[in-house]
């Protein structure tokens, strides 16, 4: 059991603070998704593996508890309108991205608007993305972690991705042809 | 023939399974600066975001603290499995 704990508690702690919850927040759903991922250890069916379950057990928890966090995928997307805009009625870009040095990206201060453009995206969203990019989860793990279906996490991943470059740029970091 | 807007919403949805697909994205990356500058810049996202948490690990006497707390927790418990 220590050896489980030891291997994930890293992985889940660092997706508990990247959910939005306070480190205090964080380190309470992380033990309690340890308790509830041993207490139902005897159940584990096998269907898939033990992190993709762990997972699913602390996200359940994190909604669970920041249900604000849930909810919020209700509202219209904004983006998608966002995203259509940037195309003429033939599919090509009217505001295609503007070519920005490889140094930007590696910069400090554009990892934190990254993490800021990433804070004001749904709570889904961003887990969706998280557990793609840091975690390494494949969409169908993704799926079962958050209870979507594949093409749902598509979707999401493609809302999110377009959320940060648009956000990004808005700052002033990605400009768009004149 | 694959538009930019679509090219753009596989890449990102990350629906580019299928040879048919794979090859219309190669095709239209081949003549297109605007969707090759995406598709790096897409790819760039996901780089940062990983790089920025692999480099701010969680800290270790935060991490032993939890462990022990958990470890506790499940021997309070008589060690559910």
């Amino acid at each position: 059991m220590r050896s489980a704990v030891r291997a994930y508690l890293p992985h889940v702690l660092r997706a508990a603070r990247g959910a939005g919850l306070d480190p205090a927040e964080a380190e309470e759903v992380t033990q309690r998704t340890f308790t509830t991922f041993f207490e139902k250890a005897q159940r584990f069916e096998g269907r898939s593996s033990v992190r993709t379950w762990l997972f699913g057990i602390l996200y359940r928890k994190i909604f669970e508890r920041r249900r604000e966090l849930a909810r919020d995928e209700q509202r219209q997307e904004a983006i998608d309108e966002a995203f259509e805009s940037r195309f003429d009625e033939a599919g090509r870009w009217i505001r295609p991205p503007h070519p920005a040095p490889d140094a930007a990206l590696a910069a400090k201060e554009t990892r934190r608007h990254i993490s800021e453009c990433l804070d004001q995206a749904p709570a889904r969203q961003k887990a969706s993305f998280l557990l793609r990019e840091v975690e390494g989860f494949s969409t169908a793990e993704i799926g079962e972690i958050l209870g979507m279906t594949q093409t749902n996490v598509g979707v999401t991943l493609h809302r999110v991705r377009h959320r940060l470059r648009e956000c990004l740029e808005t700052r002033g970091l990605r400009g768009t042809e004149p | 023939m694959m538009s930019c807007k679509d090219l753009a919403r596989a890449i990102a949805a990350e629906e580019t399974s299928g040879w048919r697909r794979w090859l219309a994205i190669r095709l239209h990356l081949l003549r297109c600066p605007a969707c090759k500058e995406y598709v790096k810049q897409v790819h760039d996202l996901g780089d940062c975001v990983r790089n920025e948490a692999c480099d701010s690990p969680e800290d270790a006497a935060t991490l032993e603290r939890l462990e022990e707390a958990i470890m506790g927790e499940i021997d309070r418990d008589g060690g559910a499995v």
